[in-house]
């Protein structure tokens, strides 16, 4: 298969510059995604899904076509390099392309055992293992247990020289538990994913991880909601990586900075966050998610996004690195083989300081600890910077002291003035993925990771009550 | 390998039944920026397979559609549910495989389209945002034509088609003024990619964006809140389609659980699901199991007639699907709307203005999505509302987070019902006045 997509690959480059494309890529996609889903005490699915297919993306008169196929034949791929030229005809032209070193090379995330070689058989009795231990609690009225497995093999190469491809394993459980207590109900959900090889899942145990849901549902239930209005907040590492992914990381995104989409246009050089923010995006970074090279071709380097509060750089691809005159940092990524590439985050984080969690609190004083274990997402309105999110259950801030657990808890805020308002920055770094979701863009889902160490924001908007 | 033929090699491998779904997408976009930025021509076939042996089953999808891909998805499919522990509640798959009529839902043109045939509807989309205003530019779009072909067969019958195609496009129009930024989008959806509305969509977005310039804070506090209609279809399909599916409701996450025959909103309310109503975007002949759709009230003035079921869930409770199946290529079915839509009332917009004394309109939300349907919790941040006093618009506002318990608002909290139904995919209802709702703020 994989031979054959590399030929038809080749077929697709040659034919696109017969037909008088400039520069072509054909990138050649094989993926896999496992899903069993165990629901009170059943399995509900066991699903698996395959894909495979060739996306070809031509400049044609200076513009940009993208069109693809998923049935493997020469006349098909032909057909697809033709109506990559008719969608460049109706795109607006490009002047200047950021350069970039044409590289070949083979990747591989590291796996020790992989999971397809674990049978089925083990797999379904572990997740209803998983599931039961999570039932197994008094108040706990519904459960379900998610194991999810994906492979993806990405080849890419270009008229320009670029030859490359990756492998990677990425896997994790999820859980969700439903409390139920005196008409009350309350769900809290969380997942832990790596990107690693069945090892992973044999290392930890998944039984106690339910278990912990279960018990934080059953402790949720009872919980009052926030007050609502300003509060002080500390945020936890996953809280962290979901306020910087949506509320900053979007905005560094070259393709909304060059439309005017993004609130830091024009902003470079300038003193956007607190002193103590530091940001970077990597494509490689622990406990994040696997992006060697982009899908464009251009190998992924580690971007500087702020450094001490001032704004350093934007995350490009080729063409908004032409449009901004910065340097190619690798970031243009497509969803699969069907999309085209654009813009996108790999592993957003906040770099540590010098600061103890206990420390933090006790300077916050009075206001709320987001936690970001059972949160569900957030979202951002890039151009006016309102972004929101979801936390966990979460505990109120007493006399600088974690007091009362609260649920509900959802925050608001605008991009600028929460990293102004960052006040403490702590000394632990947590970086996570996740095997069941990502972040959404364009109509286009990609795989993320984000983190950061614990942070002290000045103040965020909480609903709640 | 079509359909039939996969579902006659699962049985010769073993399955005692199997279901066989093909899903054809033909799809053409630009992505808009001030101009066209990228376009593209997509084709994807993906073909999911189903299979029972006795009480177990397994599913398995795959875009590989060759002979040899489908062949070895059955091959899978067969060996998952050999080692796949019985569902007790596995009955059988559907076997009523009918088609009901809903009206012409395919258009040659819009399946066909190429790049250069939605040019002329993006260029007017663009000029639209500048009769707007002037000043505001348009810095995000979306135009998109889009058909699909579901192809169906099982055990019991089939197969059956159904076809339909979709064209939307969406516009955010930016406006700065003095180191000031106003934003607003708008968007349109269609049959066919000839009736969306460009015009009005872009002038909607570039006038309303240069509005929003001066936009200031909503003061903490308990506000009366209309919520426009386009505002009132992102709320409804978030907190009412998890809590209506029956799976959902069995396995214990709904808050509606036992609840059939009881007042759960304000006795003005009738909400419905047009499964299989002319001209409306979502309906369909057929579900994702092949059996007929229907209309249904799940609502009605304010009682809770039904829950939706697919055939699985159906069978649980020893009753006839409601014809609400719905999965992707790769997965099982679970009961879902096909179209949720809460009946107009009889009050004109501005009869809702004028009955609130000191409000908020809420023309656009982001993050309605993290609501909690199994609590009834709903939030949604606001990117663009007005302050409304005495009856008027007073001035524009942005970030607040609207928060409360979905239930109770569309209980003792609403007011009045507009009649400017907004038609969105899958959903449509009107504008909306709701007492006392909080919004936290500055």
């Amino acid at each position: 298969m994989v031979a054959m997509l590399k030929e038809l690959a080749a077929y697709g480059l040659s034919t696109a510059e017969e037909l008088g494309a400039t520069y072509v890529e054909a990138r050649a996609q094989r993926a896999s995604y496992e899903l069993i889903t165990v629901d009170n005490g059943i399995l509900k699915e066991f699903s698996k899904t395959f894909s495979a297919g060739l996306g070809i993306r031509v400049f044609y008169g200076n513009r940009f076509g993208f069109s693809s196929t998923n049935v493997l034949n020469r006349e098909s791929v032909r057909e697809a390099v033709e109506k990559a030229i008719s969608a460049a005809k109706a795109s607006r032209r490009v002047e200047k392309l950021g350069e970039r070193e044409a590289c070949k090379g083979v990747f591989k995330s590291a796996w020790r055992k992989k999971p397809e070689d674990v049978s089925d058989g083990t797999k379904v009795s572990l997740t209803m293992d998983v599931n039961k231990a999570g039932l197994g609690l008094d108040g706990i009225k519904s459960a379900v247990t998610r194991l999810g497995i994906q492979r993806d093999w990405r080849y890419i190469a270009t008229s320009d020289g670029v030859d490359l491809e990756y492998e990677s394993s990425l896997l994790g459980f999820a859980h969700m538990s439903v409390a139920f207590e005196a008409g009350a109900m309350e769900r809290v959900s969380d997942q832990e994913s790596a990107v690693a090889g069945w090892e992973f899942i044999e290392g930890k145990d998944w039984n106690q991880f339910s278990a912990s849901v279960s018990r934080l549902a059953k402790e949720a239930v009872k919980a009052p909601l926030p007050p609502s209005g300003r509060l002080k907040a500390v945020a936890d590492p996953e809280m962290v990586g979901l306020i910087l992914h949506e509320a900053f990381g979007h905005a560094c995104e070259g393709d909304l900075v060059s439309s005017g989409d993004s609130i830091l246009s024009g902003k470079l050089g300038g003193e956007i966050a607190s002193p103590l923010v530091t940001i970077v995006d990597d494509g490689l970074a622990e406990g994040g998610y696997f992006v060697p090279f982009d899908d464009e071709g251009s190998i992924k380097t580690r971007v500087l996004a702020v450094e001490e509060g001032v704004l350093k750089s934007f995350m490009t691809g080729r063409e908004t690195a032409g449009i901004l005159k910065l340097p190619v940092s690798g970031n243009s990524r497509a969803q699969d083989f069907t999309h085209f590439p654009i813009v996108r985050q790999t592993n957003f984080f906040m770099m540590p300081k010098d600061h103890g969690f206990e420390e933090i609190v006790e300077e916050a004083g009075e206001g709320i600890y987001i936690v970001g274990r059972g949160a569900t997402g957030g979202q951002v309105d890039t151009a006016s910077g309102t972004f929101t999110f979801s936390a966990g259950p979460s505990r109120m801030i007493r006399n600088g002291e974690l007091a009362e657990l609260v649920r509900g808890v959802v925050i608001s805020g605008s991009i600028l003035e929460t990293l102004k308002g960052v006040e403490a920055v702590g000394k632990d770094l947590k970086i996570t993925t996740s095997a069941f979701g990502g972040c959404g863009k364009d109509n286009q889902l990609a795989r993320v990771g984000d983190g950061g160490p614990h942070v002290m924001i000045r103040e965020l908007i909480v609903g709640g009550g | 390998m079509d359909v039939e033929k996969a579902v006659k090699r699962a049985v010769e491998l073993g399955a005692s039944e199997a279901e066989a779904y093909l899903l054809n997408t033909a799809e053409t976009s630009l992505t808009l920026a001030g101009e066209v930025e990228a376009s593209k021509t997509v084709r994807l076939k993906s073909f999911g397979i189903r299979v029972a042996i006795g009480k177990s089953t397994a599913v398995v999808g795959t875009q590989d559609v060759s002979d040899t891909g489908i062949e070895s998805a059955v091959n899978s499919a067969v060996s998952i549910a050999r080692v796949s522990p019985p569902d007790p509640r596995w009955v059988r798959m559907n076997g009523n495989i009918s088609v009901r009529e809903v009206g012409e839902t395919f258009d040659k043109a819009t399946a066909e389209a190429t790049p250069e045939d939605l040019l002329p509807i993006a260029r007017g989309l663009l000029d639209a945002v500048k009769e707007g205003c002037r000043e505001a530019k348009p810095v995000r779009g979306f135009l998109t034509s889009r058909a699909l072909e579901v192809i169906y067969a099982n055990t019991y019958g089939g197969p059956v088609e159904r076809r339909e195609t979709l064209a939307f496009l969406d516009v955010e129009a930016r406006v700065d003024e003095a180191g000031e930024v106003g934003t607003y989008s708008d968007y349109s959806i269609a049959r066919s990619y000839r009736k969306l509305e460009p015009w009005k969509t872009g002038v909607e977005a570039g006038s309303r964006a240069r509005e929003f310039v001066k936009a200031g804070a909503i003061p903490n506090g308990k506000y009366g809140v209309i919520t426009l209609n386009r505002v009132s279809d992102s709320l409804l399909p978030v907190m009412l389609n998890p809590a209506v599916s029956a799976l959902n409701v069995q396995e214990g996450r709904s808050p509606l659980a036992g609840k059939i025959g009881l007042e759960i909103m304000s006795d003005n309310v009738t909400v419905e699901d047009l499964g299989a109503s002319v001209n409306t975007l979502g309906s369909k002949p057929f579900d994702d199991e092949g059996h007929p759709t229907r209309n249904l009230t799940i609502v009605g003035k304010g009682v809770l007639e039904t829950f939706l079921y697919d055939t699985y869930t159906a069978n649980r409770e020893g009753r006839e699907s409601t014809g609400n199946a719905s999965r992707g290529f790769s997965t099982a079915p679970r009961p879902s709307p096909h179209h949720l839509h809460l009946k107009p009332g009889d009050a004109t917009f501005e009869e809702l203005l004028e009955e609130t004394e000191n409000g908020v309109l809420v023309m656009s939300t982001i993050g309605e999505w993290m609501s909690n349907p199994v609590s009834g919790h709903l939030n949604a941040t606001i990117t663009h509302a007005y302050m409304v006093e005495n009856g008027e618009i007073a001035k524009p506002v942005k970030n607040g987070v609207v928060s409360g318990n979905f239930y109770e608002m569309f209980k003792e909290g609403l007011e009045m019902i507009g009649k400017d139904t907004r038609h969105d995919y899958g959903v449509s209802a009107p504008s909306l006045k709701f007492r006392s709702v909080t919004i936290a703020s500055k």
